[in-house]
């Protein structure tokens, strides 16, 4: 089902949800995209289309910092409601990078309570993607500039307002709560929508297409454990994990205890397999002391592990992690290298 | 939802010196802690982390659960747990792991080495073994410590010398003149001659990582099958759960799918044994 909202309709529908509870959007903060609360003064300059926000969409729902756990007086956060919040402008990538962590913290055996309730409580709307950079490559991982499945609402923009297509019951609520301020969509706005998508989607193709592998991620690793182009990479890699910072499947944390008041608290940050220590155990022997090992790790990690684990590759070619990295790897490139069995000239 | 990062109280009811660097605290945990040997445990030091270890009591005792810890130098945990006293509390979060398969083990020969604190997560899986010995063909442990001073349980050792449910070979490094039993590193008491039905049987090795690595052509010599070469793995697990990653190997998660391992699902990450 997809409607039709005027701008200044949509903003009506923003301003009434934003009424009942927090609305996060995409605007520009100097020259990146990032998401804020929407409020008065931030209600100009919205953003529904372009490209992915700066920081991953995960943030919403594993935070950096979050405290899991206060004893002896045994106390769990998660107990404690969240509220309902929404997210408007996330992108295809983003969608997919939820699905991948959904994997990790709610599938198991023991699932992560503040993720869970952070998701039941997320209502997540997409928009299709218009400006994808050089750096994008969601097509390598089979996917599309533009959702088709999994998100509440989605929000394609064409010249005179955006389209909504419901996506689940709730996003349907939502829209109910506006709905004169919907018409249905026409035929020629839902052709103009396909049309922007398949420009975009034949842009990412057209620019990826140096990088196509002869064989799957997993296999090229597996098949390349060994190869010379790993320790090539590490050598260039300055370990200063930016790419798995930003990166929006990363899921790896770390617990630290503390003393707070009377009692004491469990604090998990995010932390990252490219950190000497990650691996290192009490007795001091480290399962991956080079850098050479962590790197290696991360692929095995992204393109091994979770494919055997989960069936899906934990990356979703948001190329978040190209545009961050200080040294300059491509992990298009780097896969391509090992393909080819030496590391690229432009090293 | 639970929230299984809360640890329940446990309270130290005991400490026994078993040697200068290694301790055993008694733990009497708020509510029983049901476990299956080879589990392991994520105790926390209040305000001071929280590190894995696995019980080395029995695991028909719920409420009263022994955990054998070496102090490491610069460990914060394991430096503040040797400093605590009876009465003092600490934090229990698990059991995690699957254990070891002791279905699988019924009706066969067990073959069980460990090596010097990796013999705390053995001594656990020798009382279930024990506790109905009847249950397997044959048990048979292995013991090696670096000399006769930093062995762990002294008594129970000397008590299982004249069980005729259990075959016991104990051996140090390096010897004093007290010493009686054989000198030399664990794969040097592990002998062709321990095992009959060595097709059928089953090894289990807790150890430090370099003794496993060497146990391995040992074991296949004597012509264990991969499939049966049981081995606890030390990894830096923290959450237990699969969740925080630290621990994984390869396509395994240490804590989830582990943290023991036959052969076949492990030789071949380069990272196994580091």
């Amino acid at each position: 089902m997809a409607f039709f909202a005027s701008f200044s309709d949509f903003w009506g529908l923003l301003e009434k949800w934003a009424q009942e509870k927090p609305v996060y959007v995409v605007r520009y903060i100097s020259d990146n995209l990032h998401y804020q609360k929407f409020t008065s003064e931030t209600r100009d300059g919205i953003v529904y289309d372009e490209i992915r926000a700066v920081e991953p969409l995960k943030s919403f729902f594993f935070k950096i910092k979050q405290r899991v756990a206060e004893y002896p007086v045994s106390y769990s956060e998660s107990g404690k409601a969240e509220t309902e919040f929404i997210i408007v402008g996330a992108k295809a990538c983003d969608l997919r990078s939820m699905e991948i962590l959904d994997e990790t913290f709610m599938r198991g055996e023991i699932k992560d309570p503040f993720y869970v309730e952070r998701r039941k409580k997320g209502i997540i709307i997409t928009s299709d993607c218009s400006s994808p950079k050089e750096t994008c490559f969601c097509t390598l991982l089979s996917l599309k500039p533009y959702p088709e499945k999994g998100f509440d609402l989605n929000l394609s923009k064409i010249s005179e307002g955006v389209i909504l297509e419901v996506g689940s019951e709730r996003g349907e609520r939502l829209l109910s709560q506006g709905k004169e301020l919907l018409s249905q969509a026409s035929p020629s706005q839902l052709e103009g929508r396909n049309k922007n998508r398949e420009v975009t989607l034949s842009k990412v193709k057209e620019q990826n297409e140096k990088f196509a592998l002869s064989k799957p991620y997993r296999e090229l690793i597996e098949e390349k454990f060994d190869s010379s182009v790993w320790g090539k990479y590490s050598g260039r890699c300055l370990e200063c994990a930016a790419c798995l910072s930003i990166c929006p499947t990363c899921h790896c944390f770390l617990l630290y205890d503390q003393k707070v008041g009377e009692g004491f608290e469990k604090v998990r940050v995010w932390d990252f397999c490219y950190y000497r220590g990650y691996a290192r155990v009490g007795g001091g022997t480290n399962a991956r002391p080079t850098g050479k090992d962590r790197i290696k790790n991360k692929y095995i990690k992204k393109f091994e592990f979770y494919m055997s684990k989960f069936g899906m590759y934990a990356c979703t070619g948001c190329g978040r992690c190209i545009e961050a990295c200080l040294a300059n790897i491509d992990m298009r490139q780097v896969f391509k290298d090992l393909e080819a069995g030496q590391s690229s000239n432009n090293m | 939802m639970e929230n299984p990062y809360v640890p329940i109280e446990a309270v130290i009811k005991d400490v026994i010196v078993e040697n200068p660097i290694i301790k055993t605290f008694v733990l009497k945990p708020e509510e029983p802690l049901k476990f299956s040997p080879g589990q392991f445990i994520m105790l926390t030091v209040p305000g001071v982390g929280e590190s894995p270890f696995t019980p080395s009591s029995s695991c028909f005792e719920t409420e009263r659960v022994e955990v054998t810890v070496l102090r490491q130098s610069g460990g914060k945990v394991t430096s503040a747990l040797h400093g605590m006293k009876p009465g003092d509390m600490v934090g229990v979060r698990g059991p995690f792991g699957h254990g070891y398969p002791l279905e699988r083990f019924k009706g066969n020969e067990v073959y069980v080495v460990g090596g010097g604190v990796g013999m705390a997560p053995m001594r656990a899986l020798m009382f279930a073994l024990l506790h109905e010995a009847d249950q397997y063909k044959h048990i048979i442990l292995r013991y090696g410590a670096r000399n006769p001073e930093l062995r762990m349980y002294k008594e129970l050792c000397k008590s299982w010398e004249t069980d005729p449910r259990v075959d016991v070979v104990y051996t140090v490094d390096i010897a004093d003149e007290t010493w009686t039993h054989n000198v030399g590193v664990v794969t040097t008491i592990m002998k062709p001659e321990d095992i009959q039905d060595v097709k059928n049987a089953f090894s289990i090795g807790c150890g430090p990582p370099i003794m496993l690595r060497f146990m391995v052509p040992v074991l296949l010599k004597m012509g264990f099958a991969e499939e049966h070469m049981f081995f606890s793995l030390e990894k830096n697990m923290s959450c237990g759960m699969g969740l925080c990653g630290h621990c994984r190997i390869g396509n395994l998660y240490v804590c989830k799918d582990g943290a023991d391992f036959s052969y076949d699902k492990i030789k071949d990450f380069p990272d196994v044994w580091a």
